[in-house]
């Protein structure tokens, strides 16, 4: 396949790339690592007219933690920094995991985590952890900032809450507290290079041996990646004990109406929303 | 030269140091390493244009019209091909001897029959513009009602897909092996007797290098550099299908990145870049993307079987019949043989009174088949074995004992023809328990725990010579040595990927008694190198390598008659050593073989001496016309796999602890070459069991990419043991038998009897993915992929 004609802009600032995406809105697309750019455009899923590079403009590519805020992670931090940073490996394993399972090492080099969000594919595998632990969407518009919730980052496949002009430069996931455990599990058939047929990330709090709050967020299973109230209400203000957790596995798999496609049947993702779920949490809970 | 010939001058065992030692490294690992290595992709000229091929998007279709005139004015853009240019012209097909029966046109005249077939072709100045020719090109076509199941391609009123009312409906080749006893009165007598049906699934070769060729048009020669497995077959319909002679036609094979039976057919696309250099004057390079790859090449024929088998009181298999129906695709090409393989496999690795074996090839409009790594034998021991894992479970007897009491001796002649030389089978058997476990283990298996074995055997060195030639001989090579004792070897086989050049190199040097460095070896080019019929039915190391023997064996007598009147010896008491020409009987003879090269040329006027070998198998047409009762091969290679693993049964994943592989290839020539094949067997084997299926929905392929079409990556594999070193064979070069393709068939069937022990499911149908093992644990039916 050849690569359609494009003109490529590399922006020197938040403001000039803002800038030049609502002058060519509808026509342009921002490029980080690429890696969920090209490919599509090469295979004509899509086009752009204008490809707006944003990896010249300084400081998207931070990656720090504060005790208050959490973790932030920039625009251009890219998937292979996050899965051996030992700050994220130490302050959110979830994160640094889901960082791990995403496609192949050369990939992962290039690609980043908030690129992979604003692709917006209800299969990606850093939306379940953002969403499980209600991490906060930065994002640069022509006229100031704003924060967008991820929970209303979502809208459809490839469609996010981005007006035009719009840019995100970092995702912040909230700290998790002594007693807050999360975890990940992507199902693939392959051990690596390959698409989630479900994945799903589970948030904890524990008091008591009582579980005091919980999240619960399923990926590739609809539209969008989606919260899965009805599992997480199971949990809470229970022991966790194996009945709890197969009744919350249970709601998990009947919050959710996946499709068929030639990767899995609709039948067996509900069945693996359920049997993750319940791994999930109990991943969450082997960690204390 | 007749194969009993040489055999006063073959070097005996004691003497053998290459393959002895087994420590040399193949003739192109620099050069492949450091990214030198010439392939197809990294050949230039300075005035090169790119070609693309107009493809069809659906089929079945008539083409009702074809408007160039807009891709014409595009700037930049050169020639452009449309069916006129070839029409008058032949069909592409496979076999010389039914050169009458091709069946594929270079490209479509009126009717299109798969998805992709090739309808015009570009050549531009470069890729986006060869790429917006053929956007601008309109095509229109007219729809026509398809079929996609063989079984429904066979009845009467089904759409005719490539058939002109011959022989039964839409059934392109049929084969049908009938021996032995009185098969009623073996079923009659049996003591336990089985029906059972199985199916496989269709799978690419999804070779690293993608398909390419390179064609220059000059002094009324063509050249084509070619990523092919059959030179001298390209050439043959080549010039058929550009209407000259086959000294018109030079192709060339560099180096090639895989090939796996996927690259025997003789391709438009390559033809399309010949004709348009012939018409440009400019080279022409044209490589196929990876969706082409999938869809217009070749693929492994999913095939239907219905097995029949009658078992004595003692579990010993009486005899047998099968009813296989191989989904062809429209097209014959490369996959026509795979019929009668499917009958042939059917009697390996067992001993039978009695085998009455069908095998239909059906065409259909889904993805042309083709040859595939073990050409139909993954399927039928897929099928065959697990028919034989279920007798040994029904009949209670021990599934590795089950399998020795009919197991294949050496000696053995099988009612069909077949002539069993050394034969290790019982061994691998053996090996391959003992390794895994099985004994320890048996009793104590837990819950979703599961060891599965699987026995197969191969062909070493198919007779079948593809076009025809004097005793179907299919593999000459010559050898010249210069005065300082150099030798240059001229091969035919062809090298792609599996390190064959390294090996004719090697056996050369061994029996010239040189260093490797000391061979310079010159291959596969159909204007500078001997005829050779490709790399296809695992002959190369069998049949090119003897004839490699043979002509350094025959560079040594000549070499030996010069020197030995003047040591006063006989010559067959010479030997070649080190570098030296030695007497066997009296140490002080000996003589550096540069000093006796330049004796040799001083006593014959100045002459360089040249040494010819060459090495056919004796067999017939039969085998794909009419009676099908021939010895197929020289020898036979036998192979055991045994999986060791465990079942999650929540999710259907496997997870395979251990893969034994015993491989009874006779003497490993190369022991590093042969463990990655047998490991590389392993990856291919698992991919076909677990993870490789192409999901096609009316002919077009819905997965054409890695992302989607899902083969094991390193993560995936299991830990791997080998086992090799069984006897060698009497006839084999340097005892040696084939150990790259046999060897891809006992790992889909032992993988699926683990899985069947651990599930408690008897399996009966390809890939044994997560979701297939779930649903079958569930009693559900599996109808995702159903037409």
């Amino acid at each position: 396949m050849v690569l359609p004609q494009f003109e490529y802009i590399a922006a020197s600032s938040l403001e000039e790339a803002c800038k030049l995406l609502l002058e060519h809105d509808g026509k342009a697309k921002v490029m980080a690592g690429a890696t969920d750019l090209i490919p599509p455009m090469r295979d004509k899923v899509f086009t752009a007219e204008y490809v707006i590079d944003l990896k010249k403009i300084p400081g998207l590519d931070e990656l720090s933690y504060d005790e208050k805020e959490g973790l932030k992670i920039g625009a251009l931090t890219t998937l292979r920094t996050l899965e051996h940073s030992p700050l994220v490996k130490e302050k959110n394993p979830a994160v640094a995991y889901a960082a791990k399972v995403i496609a192949s090492t050369q990939i992962r080099a290039k690609g980043t985590l908030v690129g992979n969000i604003c692709n917006a594919s209800p299969s990606n595998d850093s939306a379940p952890n953002l969403l499980a632990q209600g991490a906060k969407v930065n994002v640069q518009g022509v006229d100031g900032t704003r924060v967008i919730p991820i929970e209303e980052f979502f809208l459809g496949v490839r469609r996010t809450a981005l007006k035009p002009g719009e840019i995100v430069t970092s995702v912040v996931i909230p700290p998790l507290a002594e007693d807050e455990k999360a975890a990940y599990m992507k199902f693939a058939v392959r051990k690596a290079m390959d698409l989630a047929i479900i994945g799903v990330a589970a948030k904890i709090k524990m008091k008591d041996g009582v579980c005091t709050d919980a999240r619960v967020a399923l990926g590739a299973v609809a539209v969008t990646p989606i919260l899965a109230p009805a599992a997480a209400a199971e949990l809470i203000g229970k022991k966790l004990t194996d009945e709890v957790i197969d009744k919350a596995a249970e709601a998990a798999m009947n919050s959710c109406s996946p499709i068929s496609d030639i990767r899995a049947s609709k039948e067996y993702r509900k069945e693996m929303v359920r049997v993750f779920t319940k791994r999930a949490v109990k991943q969450c809970l082997e960690q204390y | 030269m007749h194969k009993d010939c040489a055999k006063t001058y073959f070097k005996k065992p004691e003497f053998y140091r290459l393959t002895g030692e087994n420590n040399y490294v193949r003739i192109d690992a620099e050069d492949k390493v450091t990214g030198h290595g010439q392939y197809v992709g990294d050949i230039m000229f300075p005035d090169m244009l790119t070609g693309r091929m107009v493809r069809a998007p659906f089929a079945p279709a008539r083409i009702l019209s074809i408007d160039t005139s807009e891709a014409e004015k595009l700037p930049g853009v050169k020639c452009i091909l449309t069916p006129k240019d070839f029409e008058w012209k032949h069909k592409v097909g496979n076999g010389e001897f039914a050169a009458e029966f091709a069946d594929k046109e270079v490209l479509c005249t009126e009717i299109v029959r798969q998805v992709g077939d090739d309808i015009c072709a570009v050549a531009a100045i470069d890729e986006e513009t060869a790429q917006r020719a053929v956007d601008l090109i309109k095509v229109e076509y007219e729809k026509l009602p398809g079929v996609y199941d063989p079984f429904e391609a066979m009845e009467e009123g089904a759409p005719e897909v490539n058939w002109e009312g011959k022989g039964l409906h839409n059934i392109g080749m049929q084969s049908h092996m009938c021996a032995g006893t009185d098969i009623d009165e073996e079923f009659n007598n049996a003591s336990y007797i089985q029906h059972r049906d199985y199916s496989t699934h269709r799978m690419v070769h999804a070779a690293m290098e993608p398909h390419g060729a390179v064609a220059t048009y000059r002094n009324g020669t063509y050249n084509i550099w070619m990523s092919t497995q059959m030179a001298y077959v390209d050439q043959f319909w080549y010039a058929k299908c550009l209407g000259v002679p086959e000294n018109h036609v030079r192709v060339i094979k560099p180096l090639v990145g895989g090939g796996f039976g996927g690259k025997l057919d003789s391709y438009s696309f390559g033809l399309c870049a010949a004709k348009m250099a012939e018409l440009t004057q400019r080279p022409v390079r044209m490589i196929l993307t990876r969706e082409e790859v999938f869809q217009t090449t070749r693929n492994r024929h999913p095939i239907y079987m219905h097995i029949d088998t009658a078992f004595a009181e003692n579990g010993k298999m009486l005899a047998k019949k099968c009813y296989h129906v191989l989904d062809g695709g429209p097209y014959g090409g490369s996959g026509v043989a795979a019929c009668a393989q499917a009958t042939l496999w059917a009697n390996f690795p067992y001993k039978l009174n009695s085998v009455d074996f069908l095998a239909r090839r059906v065409y259909t409009n889904n993805p042309a088949a083709g040859a595939m790594r073990g050409y139909t034998a993954c399927q039928v021991h897929f099928a065959h074995d697990l028919n034989m894992q279920y007798a040994a479970d029904q009949m209670g007897i021990d599934p590795v004992e089950f399998r020795k009491i009919s197991a294949a001796d050496p000696g053995y002649v099988a009612p069909a023809g077949l002539h069993i030389t050394s034969c290790a089978y019982k061994e691998t058997l053996d090996t391959a328990a003992k390794e895994i476990g099985w004994y320890e283990r048996k009793d104590k298996m837990k819950d979703g725990e599961g060891i599965g074995f699987a026995g197969t055997g191969f062909v070493s060195g198919t007779g079948f010579a593809v076009l025809e030639a004097p005793n179907q001989s299919s593999a000459c090579v010559q050898v010249r040595l210069n005065k300082r004792g150099m030798c240059t070897l001229y091969i035919g086989s062809h090298d792609i990927g599996q390190g064959s050049d390294t090996v004719m190199t090697a056996i050369v040097a061994e029996e010239l008694g040189l260093p490797m460095d000391m061979v310079k070896t010159f291959m596969s080019d159909t204007f500078l190198t001997p005829w050779d019929s490709g790399s296809y039915g695992s002959r190369v190391t069998f049949l090119a390598g003897n004839a490699a023997r043979r002509a350094a064996v025959d560079a040594k007598r000549q070499l030996f008659e010069t020197i030995a009147p003047i040591w006063g010896v006989m010559p067959e008491t010479l030997e070649c050593l080190e570098g030296k020409v030695i007497s066997k009987e009296k140490a002080e003879l000996q003589m550096p073989i540069g000093d006796a090269m330049f004796k040799y040329m001083t006593i014959h006027g100045g002459d360089e001496l040249v040494g010819v070998g060459s090495y056919y198998h004796r067999t017939d047409n039969s085998q794909y016309n009419g009676e099908n009762t021939t010895n197929y091969a020289p020898a036979y290679s036998f192979s055991t796999g045994a999986a060791h693993l465990t079942v999650d049964k929540e999710t259907g994943v496997l997870d395979i602890d251990e893969f034994v592989f015993a491989h009874d290839c006779g003497r490993a020539l190369n022991r590093r070459a042969v463990e990655g094949q047998l490991e590389g067997s392993i990856g291919m084997g698992l991919g076909y069991a677990v993870y490789e299926h192409n999901i096609t929905k009316e002919g077009k392929i819905l997965n054409p990419n890695f992302r989607d079409y899902r083969f094991p990556t390193a993560l995936d594999m299991p830990k791997m043991r080998t086992f090799y070193d069984f006897t060698p064979d009497e006839e084999g070069p340097l005892g040696a038998k084939e150990a790259g393709e046999g060897s891809a068939a006992p790992v889909a069937p032992a993988i699926a009897n683990a899985v069947n022990m651990a599930t408690g499911v008897y399996f009966t149908s390809l890939p044994l993915d997560p979701e297939h093992i779930w649903r079958a644990m569930n009693g559900m039916e599996d109808d995702r992929h159903s037409k």
